[in-house]
């Protein structure tokens, strides 16, 4: 024991060095609070100011109710809930109530109650200020790209009424916002009021086209079983809009967006329908679940082939007597494997191809959205996995004995002759059971791909999760899927390894 | 191994090749620097305005500092309760007991298999299904137990590799003391191995870390998703990202760094094991090292 004590006392010292942030950030607090969900990125309806406080109209409402609940403003702890996630945080009782620009719709009836509507809208398209072009959905046809963001209804609405045109989703509107800044969208469709927060917030960038070309009745989301909690909160609602608070607020929120205040909607007292019915899994699904693993599959494909290429070559420059190079290489694998692969990712796409303009596909293509988004996963997925390769290879170039470099030198082989004939040949066979593992740790990682909208597994998943309850088959399915994908890899590299050892 | 033996020490030939190689990189790499520059400037991207609002505290107290909390907590409860979980599952993979041994090799294999943001999904929603933690703390359950499970299953892997590679001759003096398997793995093989682990544990905090990120999914607060939020609030996408890589990029690396001190030092000391080198990790987090 004496012996490992000093090095047990260094590992004590970094879990301390660990455990002390950690300390810091569990604080307990007791006393009645209520949590509610809203949106933090959307001004004009829902947004957390630089000073950590919230404002739009959507909170005020939600403060509005809540005071009529008995609870103080200081007593609301805000939780953000993306549009994808706000079924989830009401059935997994991770808020009280929801007031997030929540389209009432009958689909969702059967999975969340609502209170109201407290606000009507309809869907409508931003544009940048000097666009002509685009006069209504019908014009989108036209060649055009369209963003919004995932599980929302107006992404869907758009996919089923205009087919041909190109939508690409992200996690948030403010990412569409910055691509129809950068002039890579040409659209971003979501409802009307939303979008006079976004024009407002940039004045003289942006503006609305077209007239809205639906009907949205925002309500308040809660458990759809507590009709005591609904009936509170639609009380509540009738007595702000006939105290004239509602007006109140909508002038101070959206007033200065431009839009009229509209006349203020009666809220629906419905009675809950039968529970959603079970879904036929396979039947609705099967077809999307293979394409999704099939593009999963060709993202890992084509990023092995980039990785294999750029790692092998990033291998060589650190080996390599010219010091620049070998520089350039640490720096580059300090670099990558520092960072997350989402931040990579969302580099590719926001930098790379919007800022900089490098796109990788015809911006006129039909298919621009899709080949876009694909192409830049697999150079983000490549640019990130050659750094492992490199390390990779390195090692396995260091498992070669030094007479087999000095052999080769004394025969007068170059740098160059010596990599390449004697020592990567030797190494790629050595480094055979590594490699496979780096493999399959880049076919787990494309479901990050995922978050500059790309149609893999992931994707699927989270799509399938909002649709259907069946929470847990579905999880099973893809985590199956992913083990049919990347087992039999692990145990080919490993036959492969024993039998292309090099015999020494 | 250093350089050298791959080539010859360069005559004045190769030393005249290396430098105009040398310069010919360097013009490239600064032109090409320039011209992302110049393309950054164009669109705007460098003006003040995009910039100056990382000089308000108000932006590091709202926005950033609620997303290292979650980012750091996460990855320390995530490290501590992989590392208990790995070497139990490591030991149970290398005890002669084959109900033992079987069942923690499914495990591993199984956790290795699966993506983590599958797996985070997975217990989030079993968690939420059975009220097994509060509301508030439901999505950091997800993410720990996420990157509990998959890095366990690392470490388990990192612990095996580190036994196997002890010295033949310490199984077998502890044997001949008569000191039963258990006896062997607790007095004997385990602390040697893990203080032989402590420079690839610590890197392993790197990718526990960078994972993190993936937890935005299930409603986590983390660094990236707080960086979009920033993003939005002042209409600085691209700056905010880029300096959330920054804070991570620094944090990791300086993690990185601190695998390789214990390393030197460990070398360097006679009395602490031969440490295993934290760049022989995979993407995986798994040793590479091809030890046996």
């Amino acid at each position: 024991m004496t012996m490992a004590s000093r090095p047990l006392r260094l590992l004590a010292l970094v879990l301390l060095a660990v455990l002390v942030p950690l300390g810091l950030t569990s604080c307990s607090d007791g006393g009645k609070k209520i949590t509610i969900g809203t949106k933090f990125d959307q001004p004009g309806l829902a947004a957390k100011l630089p000073d950590g406080s919230m404002a739009g109209f959507d909170v005020d409402v939600a403060r509005y109710v809540a005071e009529e609940l008995g609870y103080s403003p200081d007593e609301i702890d805000w939780k953000e809930a993306p549009s994808p996630q706000r079924e989830t945080l009401i059935q997994n009782g991770q808020v009280d109530y929801i007031v997030a620009t929540y389209s009432i719709t009958d689909a969702r009836k059967q999975k969340v109650g609502f209170a109201g509507p407290y606000l009507v809208t309809g869907q409508g398209l931003l544009v940048r200020a000097g666009e002509t072009d685009i006069t209504g959905p019908q014009s989108l046809e036209n060649n055009k790209k369209l963003c919004s963001v995932k599980g929302s209804t107006p992404a869907q609405r758009i996919k089923q009424m205009y087919p041909r045109v190109q939508v690409q989703v992200y996690d948030t509107y403010s990412a569409c916002l910055e691509a129809l800044n950068n002039g890579i969208m040409d659209a971003l469709s979501t409802d009307e009021v939303i979008l006079a927060g976004y024009a407002a917030q940039y004045p003289g960038k942006f503006k609305l086209a077209g007239e809205p070309f639906s009907v949205e009745n925002y309500g308040i989301g809660l458990h759809r079983e507590d009709l005591e909690l609904r009936e509170q909160v639609n009380a509540a609602l009738e007595k702000m809009i006939s105290t004239g608070a509602w007006a109140q607020a909508f002038q101070r929120n959206l007033g200065p967006a431009g839009i009229p205040t509209p006349i203020p909607p009666q809220p629906d007292r419905y009675t809950n329908v039968a529970g959603v019915a079970d879904v036929d899994l396979l039947g609705e699904y099967g077809a999307k679940i293979l394409r999704a693993f099939w593009v999963t599959i060709q993202l890992a494909v084509f990023s092995a082939i980039g990785a294999l290429v750029l790692g092998t070559a990033l291998a060589a420059m650190r080996l390599s007597p010219v010091p620049v190079l070998a520089w350039l290489g640490t720096v580059y694998i300090n670099v990558v494997r520092n960072t997350p692969l989402t931040l990579i990712l969302l580099f590719c796409s926001f930098g790379l191809a919007q800022t900089l303009g490098v796109t990788l596909a015809h911006t006129d293509s039909s298919s621009f959205v899709v080949d876009s988004n694909f192409r830049l996963a697999v150079l983000g997925l490549s640019v990130y996995t050659a750094a492992f390769v490199c390390e990779t290879l390195r090692s396995g170039v260091n498992t070669i004995p030094l007479g087999q470099a000095e052999a080769a030198r004394s025969l007068g082989l170059t740098f160059g002759q010596n990599l390449r004939l004697i020592l990567l040949p030797q190494a790629f066979r050595a480094v055979l059971v590594p490699l496979g593992s780096v493999l399959i740790a880049l076919i787990k990682n494309t479901t990050i791909a995922s978050a500059i909208g790309v149609t893999e597994a992931a994707l699927l998943m989270s799509e399938m999760i909002e649709n259907t309850a069946m929470l847990l088959v579905v999880g099973s399915i893809f985590a199956v899927g992913f083990i049919i994908l990347t087992l039999p890899l692990g145990l080919l590299f490993g036959r492969l390894g024993t039998r292309l050892a090099v015999l020494r | 191994m250093s350089g050298s033996v791959l080539f010859d020490a360069p005559g004045p030939r190769a030393r005249v090749r290396n430098r105009v190689i040398s310069a010919a990189v360097l013009v490239i790499a600064v032109a090409v620097l320039a011209v992302v520059l110049l393309q950054l400037a164009d669109a705007g991207q460098l003006a003040a305005a995009k910039w100056k609002p990382f000089l308000t505290a108000d932006l590091w107290r709202t926005y950033v500092w609620p997303g290292v909390q979650g980012t750091l907590s996460a990855a320390a409860l995530s490290v501590v309760l992989a590392g208990i979980l790995g070497v139990a599952l490591g030991v149970a993979r290398l005890s002669p007991n084959r109900w033992l041994q079987r069942p923690a090799a499914v495990i591993v294999e199984f956790f290795r298999a699966v993506p983590v943001l599958i797996m985070m999904i997975f217990a989030y929603f079993l968690f939420a299904l059975y009220g097994v933690f509060p509301s508030q703390q439901l999505a950091l359950a997800g993410v720990v137990t996420g990157l509990t499970l998959y890095n366990g299953a690392v470490i388990a892997e990192i612990i095996r590799t580190g036994v196997r590679s002890l010295p033949r001759g310490q199984t077998e003096a502890a044997s001949s003391l008569g000191l039963s398997w258990w006896q062997t793995t607790r007095m004997i093989e385990l602390p040697q191995a893990i203080a032989a682990m402590l420079p690839v544990l610590v890197s392993q905090l790197v990718v526990v870390l960078k994972d993190t990120a993936i937890g935005y999914q299930i409603t986590f607060m983390e660094m990236v998703r707080q960086g979009t939020v920033i993003g939005s609030q002042y209409g600085n996408y691209l700056p905010a990202l880029s300096v959330i890589a920054v804070l991570m990029i620094t944090a990791n690396f300086a993690l990185s760094a601190l695998a390789v001190w214990i390393e030197k030092r460990m070398r360097r000391s006679k009395r602490a094991p031969e440490p295993m080198d934290p760049d022989l990790l995979d993407a995986d987090g798994t040793p590479i090292a091809p030890g046996d």
